[in-house]
């Protein structure tokens, strides 16, 4: 709405979208000399036969239509680590957006020791994931680690929890190790958020006596919802890619129990050297994430429309 | 709402223009092969005149790919004071090492003259990627096992560089604790002592009265079942033991016949997972476990039987170990068919695409020679992989050392190749679905010989796919 | 008095809040560096170290020389960091400020390549490399870099200059100030805090890269230190002692850095009060 302003006082439109456009032009420019080739190299391999055999074999490369895309959608692996993804997609960016939001808001609360918990905070997402991974492969171990050494002294298991072994706390481990590692960025990005707040609007609450849920629900979110929406999607893309971790903490074990799609992707295309169906599967995964966002666009957008009509 | 809409837009333009641009892609990659098969044919008749002048020439850098390991700088360190001209070691993580090589190759980059693995030799000769080998000159004294782990058919694509492979450690202590003299002789036996050796917190053993599964102090046996190369490595030793094998290859009619779901290979596997799910003789976390899980547990104590590649027993006499002064190593076990083991080792295999091959065959000459070899095998912790050599560092050794050296002879003796390694250009693939088939078997969803079953069917599609023997 | 004891104790329950949370951050960190301390038959187990030394970061040091890396991370960081925030700053400004017709769907289409697995692309983008010949340089890496993050740069970066006042822009518009100016003396100052947390961000993402970097490098001149770290395994298992060394020396700079600009990154955090 605002920008129309801006252009009507000036009534240079067209000046004003020319420079916008060699403004984004170097950017651009950068990501598509880079990216065109191996994007488009990916998007054509995924429709023909193409693979290392194949290229060191110097045979003709077939193109073969959807049939990667046939196989890859009736393969019961594509499936499971689509559910596999979307599991710890969904609940990784939960808990991490209530953490993160948690700590914001209280961060921005306190006076004395601000800057020390934001250089603790800060820590996490400074090592380097192979590190953070080995870590916790050790700290989450039955026999061997910490973490049910410090339950079992505190009294609150008997018996070792598997957090590795057991299938369905295999998965939570990982969104452990996610949480632990990332959930200090998205902290980073709501905090500058919440104090670029103008102060007046908490001091008008304050004297209206609003309680701090409401002060929460009715201020805080809404001013920094561009915000929360924008770093959504980052996160939502960067988990719904998520491998470092996995690859390290199970490989996709017990079973197939932590198979994330990008784990997948990375056992065609890299260990099997099948690129037409790694390409494949990675134009499929990337349709699915597309949806994804436009689900998270959405519903920013209807919370938007829903604030307009109710002021 | 628009955002959208255009988004959409952008994505389909992109898809229809690589459809598009599909058509254009092959002429493209025609091209470029034939425009380095004249790059290649220019190199090779520049490097026959270059022979010429052989004697006066420097030899050329050559560069060594290998895994990464803590070891490297020493044996680099060594390699430099021993031979005569410069060379390069790239090293790599392990997880990474094929893939790479095969992308250098691929990719026509050929940085890389020499490919030093675990196991690719025969990967890289039948890809395409290696150059056949000669015979070295005293290729009869290097083990049997050894050299059949790097032929295919008559063909060599490989020099052992060096020896490895699996002994059975065993805890003397508790060993005479449950009453037993000797080391179990049979699987079945290292089951049954296993089983005895297995105590909870109150004393009981699986099987008995009250005995809780969920506490238990030490543990009879233990298996590296993460979803890893670890994994498979350690099970073809009970597989080769019961007879099992992945395949049967008619080399003549050039016909394979995948055998990984018969009886041999199902039998072990269920071996492996009743141990893990019946008996409760390995750890919960066996079925996550990689090496460094499985050396903690027996270093720190909690394991009594165990199977495993010679460096567990560097670390198992070290002052701080917990199990110093109590355990000791011998002899795999017999399975249904004879005392199998797995043929460990290391290998150097040269580049087809490299650009000084004559530079990197003499350096590949150094590095297998028995002095090359020992000198490698020494800094990185292994065995050399002559057995004349082998005997002359048995005489040389003296107390726990010499008693290593002695079984891992025993066991070298009868170690075969892991025939997963004849698989070709899907030879990594190959135990990336072993692995993963052993570690699906361990969550007790599926039944062994469905696990078994889905394998060969990977592994039928995965060499289909690669064109095997084709 | 009401009003004070009732932020207070609001205070006392943020503290607790923090303090819970910076335990949970903190508490595998010390793991991390008790375990550099052991050797590495101990290095997995629970067990208090038997004695503590400091041979790991000794060979982590000097046989490994990690100074080298510690260097090639910082000069392939520092001038990614610099690259993509003259890139994003220009592109978010454009994109916010002065829209053209399409501008959504590339600003969405930056996104797409943010999506892409990265297995897919590294192989055509290896031999793409390879072809022009820039295997095996700091060049590679950076624009490497570059382009992986800027995607999220300009993403990052979009909001906080939607929220941008146009007031401020006008104003200044019509003062004469030309919109490259504006950019450079109105907008800069006032996002600060945006342009720092993106800035930090691209910094460490950056210096945590290693699948691009250890494909595209085979000489260990030029490598970063996240692949120097993944090369310190053995052949059977990772040398988690050796690793955690390292990964203490990781951190170490950057926790001093953070310490030494703390003013002033927390006062680039802090200095908002952008929005009217």
């Amino acid at each position: 709405m605002k920008s129309k302003s801006v252009r009507n006082t000036l009534s240079i439109q067209k000046s004003n979208s020319i420079f916008g456009f060699l403004t984004t032009l170097p950017a651009m420019l950068v990501l598509i000399t880079l990216f065109i080739y191996p994007l488009l190299f990916s998007l054509y391999v995924s429709f023909t036969d193409y693979n290392m055999a194949a290229v060191l074999g110097k045979r003709a490369i077939n193109f073969v239509g959807l049939q990667n895309y046939k196989n890859v959608l009736t393969d019961s692996a594509f499936w499971n680590s689509m559910r596999v993804t979307l599991f710890i997609t969904v609940i990784a960016i939960c808990v991490e957006f209530i953490l993160a939001l948690a700590l914001a808001v209280n961060t921005s609360r306190i006076k004395k020791g601000r800057s020390y918990f934001i250089a603790i905070f800060l820590i996490t997402i400074m090592m380097a994931p192979i590190v953070v991974a080995l870590l916790f492969r050790f700290i989450l171990n039955d026999e061997l680690g910490l973490l049910n050494l410090v339950l079992r002294k505190v009294g609150l298991i008997s018996a070792d929890i598997g957090w590795l072994s057991d299938e369905r706390l295999a998965k939570l481990s990982v969104i452990i190790v996610d949480t632990w590692q990332a959930t200090s960025s998205v902290f980073l990005l709501l905090y500058t958020a919440i104090i670029a707040i103008p102060g007046d609007i908490f001091e008008s609450a304050d004297v209206d006596g609003a309680g701090r849920w409401r002060v929460l629900i009715n201020i805080i979110i809404p001013s920094i919802k561009n915000v929360i929406m924008y770093s959504m999607v980052i996160r939502f893309m960067d988990l719904f890619r998520i491998f470092d971790s996995i690859f390290l903490l199970t490989n996709g074990g017990p079973g197939n129990a932590t198979e994330s799609m990008a784990l997948l992707i990375f056992r065609t295309g890299w260990t099997q050297m099948d690129m037409s169906k790694a390409s494949a599967t990675s134009y499929l995964m990337m349709l699915v994430m597309a949806f994804g966002m436009i689900l998270i666009n959405r519903i920013g957008s209807y919370e938007k429309n829903s604030n307009q009509s109710g002021g | 709402m628009k955002s959208i809409k255009v988004f959409c837009l952008a994505l389909a333009v992109s898809f229809t223009l690589g459809a598009t641009l599909a058509g254009c892609g092959d002429k493209a990659a025609t091209a470029g092969n034939t425009a380095e098969k004249s790059k290649t044919e220019a190199a090779a008749e520049t490097k026959a005149a270059d022979t010429k002048k052989e004697e006066e020439r420097k030899p050329e850098k050559v560069t060594f790919v290998t895994q990464a390991n803590d070891q490297m700088t020493e044996t680099e360190k060594q390699f430099r004071a021993a031979y005569d001209a410069d060379f390069d070691i790239v090293a790599l993580p392990a997880s990474e090492l094929l893939p790479k090589i095969q992308l250098d190759a691929m990719s026509g980059t050929n940085d890389y003259d020499i490919y030093s693995t675990g196991q690719g030799a025969i990967q890289f000769g039948l890809s395409g990627i290696a150059d056949e080998l000669p015979k070295l000159d005293d290729w009869e004294d290097i083990f049997p096992g050894l050299r059949a782990n790097y032929q295919f058919g008559d063909k060599i694509y490989g020099w052992p560089v060096q020896a490895d492979t699996c002994l059975l450690f065993y805890r003397t202590d508790l060993l005479e604790k449950a009453g037993y003299k000797e080391p179990p002789k049979t699987w079945d036996e290292y089951r049954e002592m296993a089983i005895k050796m297995t105590t909870d917190v109150n004393g009981k053993h699986p099987g008995d009265n009250g005995f809780n599964a969920n506490k238990i102090e030490i543990y009879g046996s233990n298996y590296k079942g993460g979803n890893f190369d670890s994994n498979t490595w350690e099970f073809y030793n009970y597989m080769l033991a019961n007879g099992g094998k992945t395949h049967d290859i008619d080399f003549e009619n050039k016909t394979y016949k995948i055998t990984i779901n018969e009886k041999p290979a199902v039998d072990t596997l269920t071996w492996v997972v009743d141990n893990y799910r019946k008996y409760n003789i390995y750890p919960k976390g066996a079925i996550n476990s990689d090496w460094a899980e499985f050396h903690t547990m027996f270093v720190e104590g909690k394991v009594a039987l165990a199977v495993n590649y010679a460096y567990m027993f560097d670390m198992a006499v070290a002052d701080n170990s917990k199990v110093k002064d109590k355990f000791s190593v011998g002899l795999l076990p017999k399975g249904t068919v004879k005392n199998g083991a797995g043929m460990g080792g290391w290998v150097i295999s040269l580049a087809k695409g490299s650009k000084h091959k004559e530079d990197a065959l003499r350096f590949m000459k150094f590095v297998a020679s028995s002095k090359g070899s020992t000198i490698y095998s020494d800094t990185q912790g292994a065995m050399v992989p002559r057995q004349s050599d082998f005997q002359k560092k048995i005489d040389a050794a003296e107390g726990p050392m010499k008693l290593k050296l002695q079984q891992c002879l025993a066991n070298l003796q009868n170690a075969e190749s892991i025939d997963l390694t004849k698989l070709g250009a899907s030879y990594d693939a190959s135990v990336k679905i072993m692995n993963a088939t052993i570690n699906t078997a361990l969550t007790g969803k599926v039944s062994p010989q469905e696990a078994m079953d889905s394998a060969k069917k990977q592994l039928e599609e995965l060499l289909e796919k690669d064109k095997f023997l084709k | 008095m009401k009003p004070k004891r009732k932020l207070k104790e609001k205070n006392i329950l943020s503290y607790t809040c923090l303090c819970i949370y910076a335990a949970f951050i903190i508490l595998p960190i010390l793991w991390l560096i008790l375990t550099s301390l052991k050797d590495r038959t101990e290095s997995y187990t629970i067990a208090r170290p038997s004695r503590i030394s400091l041979d790991n970061f000794v060979s982590v040091l000097w046989e490994y020389d990690i100074a080298k890396y510690f260097y090639n991370s910082g000069f392939i960081s520092v001038f990614t960091t610099a690259i993509i925030l003259i890139l994003s700053v220009l592109a978010a400004y454009g994109f916010t400020k002065f829209r053209y017709g399409g501008s959504e769907g590339v600003l969405n289409f930056c996104l797409v390549l943010r999506m892409i697995p990265f297995v897919t692309i590294i192989i055509p983008l290896y031999i793409m490399m390879a072809k022009i010949g820039l295997i095996n340089t700091r060049f590679a890496l950076i624009i490497g870099n570059v382009s992986f993050n800027l995607p999220v740069a300009i993403w990052l970066l979009v909001p906080f200059f939607k929220d941008f006042p146009n007031e401020l822009l006008e104003a200044a518009f019509i003062d004469g100030s030309s919109k490259l100016k504006t950019l450079m003396n109105i907008v800069i100052p006032l996002s600060r805090p945006a342009i720092m947390v993106v800035a930090i961000f691209m910094f460490i993402s950056s210096w945590n890269e290693f699948m691009y970097a250890l494909i595209m490098t085979t000489k260990q001149d030029i490598q970063p230190l996240t692949v120097a770290i993944s090369n310190l395994t053995g052949k059977y298992g990772v040398r988690f002692d050796l690793m955690t060394a390292a990964a203490v020396l990781y951190v170490v700079p950057v926790i001093t850095l953070t310490v030494v600009f703390q003013k002033q990154i927390i006062g680039g955090l802090t200095a908002g009060a952008v929005k009217g």
